[in-house]
């Protein structure tokens, strides 16, 4: 089943649209890190400026400590439970806060809710090296049943 | 939300017990997989778990996720989020992964949605365990009622 739609584990590839699309569809994602040696993963409610990744975060955490250029993963998914299936789209970039006073305003004014309390007013922006995408395909599952009970 | 002077009972982000953040990992069943990679950011993947005690369990595909793991310190998180209430918590594992040997795994069910030959099952040892909550305030009534 490995062909250009598909990678080496059968499942499907999303191209660049189809993961942009995802991705503006959903509010929800993780941004990974390595800190002190160790992965990190934080969720964040973020919305996309262009193609590109903005969220707000308080001063302190360790997003906020993003400095000029700092590699991150972004990561969103999505599980099916009922069809066990999901997706998940990940983007490679670089995250940096964003400190330019006319771009903060502009970003500011954007529906970029916060659930959490506190002041988050750094906004943090991921802009991406690539984006990939993987879906699970419905009855990927090869144990003999089939929808029609064959 | 109100925000009016004498209104302190707004959510508040509060830290969990390290029990607490095991009673909601097990309330769930898919979560994250971050394997570190020197200085390149991690490999954030999602998995179907099960919780044995406090070990993670997922399964994985030989050749893929677990050659990463073998010496690459390994976190796992899981959140939660209700976006009518907009409140909601996370969890983070940092621990030791290991491809788990057969007896160890037997008395467990572990899915697997991807399918494929994932044959191999990873347990993560939790070394440190840290989640935060979002509380939303208590829903203050009038006893005088309002109609």
């Amino acid at each position: 089943m490995m062909d250009s739609n598909h990678d080496e584990h059968g499942l499907i590839r999303m191209d660049d649209d189809e993961c942009w699309e995802f991705l503006a569809r959903h509010s929800l994602g993780r941004v990974g890190l390595i800190h002190l040696d160790n992965p990190m993963v934080f969720p964040v409610n973020y919305l996309l400026d262009d193609r590109s990744v903005v969220f707000r975060t308080a001063p302190g955490t360790k997003l906020s400590i993003a400095g000029s250029a700092r590699p991150v993963v972004f990561e969103v998914d999505e599980a099916t439970e009922l069809f066990e299936t999901g997706t998940s789209v990940m983007i490679h970039g670089t995250m940096h806060e964003v400190m330019n006073g006319v771009e903060r305003d502009r970003l500011a004014k954007l529906p970029l809710h916060v659930w959490a309390p506190g002041d988050r007013d750094h906004i943090i922006r991921i802009e991406p090296d690539r984006v990939s995408g993987r879906q699970i395909p419905l009855h990927h599952h090869d144990d003999g049943v089939t929808a029609d009970g064959g | 939300m109100s925000t009016s002077a004498d209104d302190t009972s707004g959510p508040t982000l509060e830290e969990m017990s390290r029990e607490e953040c095991f009673q909601l990992v097990a309330s769930l069943s898919v979560g994250r997989v971050a394997v570190g990679r020197h200085e390149d950011p991690p490999l954030v993947v999602p998995v179907n778990y099960v919780l044995d005690g406090e070990v993670i369990v997922f399964r994985s595909d030989p050749g893929t996720k677990i050659l990463a793991l073998r010496e690459q310190p390994i976190s796992f998180q899981v959140d939660f989020v209700d976006p009518f209430h907009k409140a909601g918590w996370s969890v983070l594992v940092t621990g030791v992964a290991y491809e788990a040997t057969p007896v160890e795994v037997d008395h467990l069910t572990v899915e697997s949605w991807a399918g494929g030959d994932k044959e191999h099952c990873v347990r993560v040892l939790p070394l440190k365990v840290s989640g935060r909550r979002i509380r939303l305030p208590e829903i203050r009534t009038s006893n005088r009622g309002y109609l």
